[in-house]
């Protein structure tokens, strides 16, 4: 199953629409890397509203993710985390260290924004 | 309420599968979301290192009971040794979670 | 000081309450609860003596009645959340406290949440625990939590649990606390007494 990429500006947005495989996901790290060398994209935003579960697995995927695109001058911000799933996450010790995160995409957006230090003013 | 479920694990797809199950399973017996979600997740570690690591194995979801408490038991079994972890929770209000890496299974 | 206790507890639910009423009038709770302080510091003293047998059964009762209270999650500010933990915190209270806190700053989108822990005597391990697994979960949500009122004893506590104190964001009391979140959120923040010059 794959995962839409929008561009947005100078970002991609990567809104995942159903549970992943690990194998999605891999191909979403993969694919997310390239195009932000592709597209010189500053930022990523990684919409995780529909996962019920965030495992060791795509915590790890993401902070993979996050290294990538950052060693390819791009910042990468996770959104839509669940109450449930990151109470689950801190039980099991699965922080998404060093990888930012932001309620929803609006946050998001505003997020990338301050870290490009770009002011567009968004509707 | 007895309820049972073998869910065989031989790729990735299977581990959401089981996950699934899990949930499933947790929400009929009225454990809450955030409950739920904990065994959901913990079913995918378990599911995922059979995948990663013996290649085809099982896994076995299963409501247990103890006098008035309710819980759920997931076992992994694999060609290597039997893993075994155990949910048990208060009509799914508390949630202990214990984990038995390879050790034998409690009664 | 034991039965200082309770009636941290009794102002406490009384403040929520005022919280309640007037939480989308910043400055105005910020009077009330200037007029309401200097009495509740009264009350403090003068049961402050002779207290200490009821001090149990009447704990339990402010607690069952804490319990009963749906949100102990407040909204002061746009984007800003209060949860004052206050009695003794047993880990299932804590966890219910957690989820709220969670499903708070979601509803709310909050920016930043203070969780003000002045009314908790003692703390152990696993409580502690959860404090923090509330902070980093906190985090996920993109939510900054700010924890005031932490004890010598608690701090102790987090300390030996291997928190670094350093990395946690505290601050002395829960006005301190107040100020630095609306710091974090862009508000300029001027003390309710400062009257703005006039310029003629």
């Amino acid at each position: 199953m794959e995962v839409p990429i929008l561009k947005q500006g100078l970002y991609l947005i990567a809104s995942i629409q159903a549970a992943l495989s690990d194998v999605d996901l891999l191909h979403l790290r993969d694919a997310l890397a390239e195009k932000v060398g592709k597209f010189r994209a500053r930022g990523v935003i990684v919409d995780v509203t529909v996962l019920d579960v965030m495992d060791s697995f795509a915590s790890r995927t993401l902070r993979d993710l996050a290294h990538m695109t950052r060693l390819r001058g791009a910042e990468t911000v996770i959104v839509g985390i669940q109450p449930e799933v990151a109470f689950a996450m801190v039980q099991l010790g699965l922080t998404l260290e060093g990888v930012d995160t932001a309620l929803d995409l609006e946050e998001g957006l505003a997020f990338l924004d301050k870290k490009t230090k770009r002011h567009t003013s968004r509707g | 309420m007895a309820s049972k479920t073998v869910v065989p694990i031989n790729t990735d797809t299977d581990v959401v599968a089981a996950r699934q199950k899990g949930r499933e399973l947790a929400t009929e017996l009225g454990f809450v979301s955030t409950d739920s979600t904990l065994l959901a997740t913990a079913i995918s570690e378990l599911a995922r290192n059979i995948v990663r690591y013996a290649k085809c194995g099982e896994i076995l979801i299963a409501s247990v009971q103890s006098g008035d408490r309710v819980g759920i038991t997931v076992v992994a079994r694999d060609k290597g040794p039997e893993y075994c972890q155990h949910f048990t929770g208060d009509a799914g209000r508390l949630l202990h979670v214990r984990w038995f890496w390879a050790w034998a299974c409690p009664a | 000081m034991k039965s200082v206790g309770i009636v941290l507890l009794l102002r406490d639910v009384l403040a929520r309450s005022l919280f309640a009423k007037y939480q989308t009038d910043f400055q105005l709770l910020n009077r009330i609860l200037d007029a309401y302080e200097p009495a509740a510091n009264r009350i403090a003293n003068t049961v402050a003596v002779g207290f200490v047998q009821e001090r149990e059964r009447i704990i339990r009762q402010q607690q069952e009645a804490i319990r009963e209270l749906s949100t102990p999650v407040l909204q002061v500010r746009e984007r800003l959340l209060i949860l004052p933990i206050i009695g003794v915190i047993d880990s299932q209270r804590a966890r219910q406290l957690t989820e709220q806190l969670l499903r708070g700053i979601r509803t709310n989108r909050a920016k930043v949440v203070v969780i003000d822990i002045t009314g908790v005597a003692a703390m152990d391990a696993t409580v502690a625990n959860h404090l923090v697994q509330t902070v980093e979960a906190s985090r996920l949500l993109g939510a900054t939590v700010i924890v005031t009122g932490l004890s010598p004893e608690i701090a102790q506590t987090l300390v030996t649990i291997g928190v670094d104190l350093g990395k946690m964001n505290t601050v002395g009391d829960l006005q301190g606390g107040i100020e630095e979140a609306e710091r974090l959120l862009g508000y300029k923040v001027t003390p309710f007494t400062e009257i703005a010059p006039q310029h003629i």
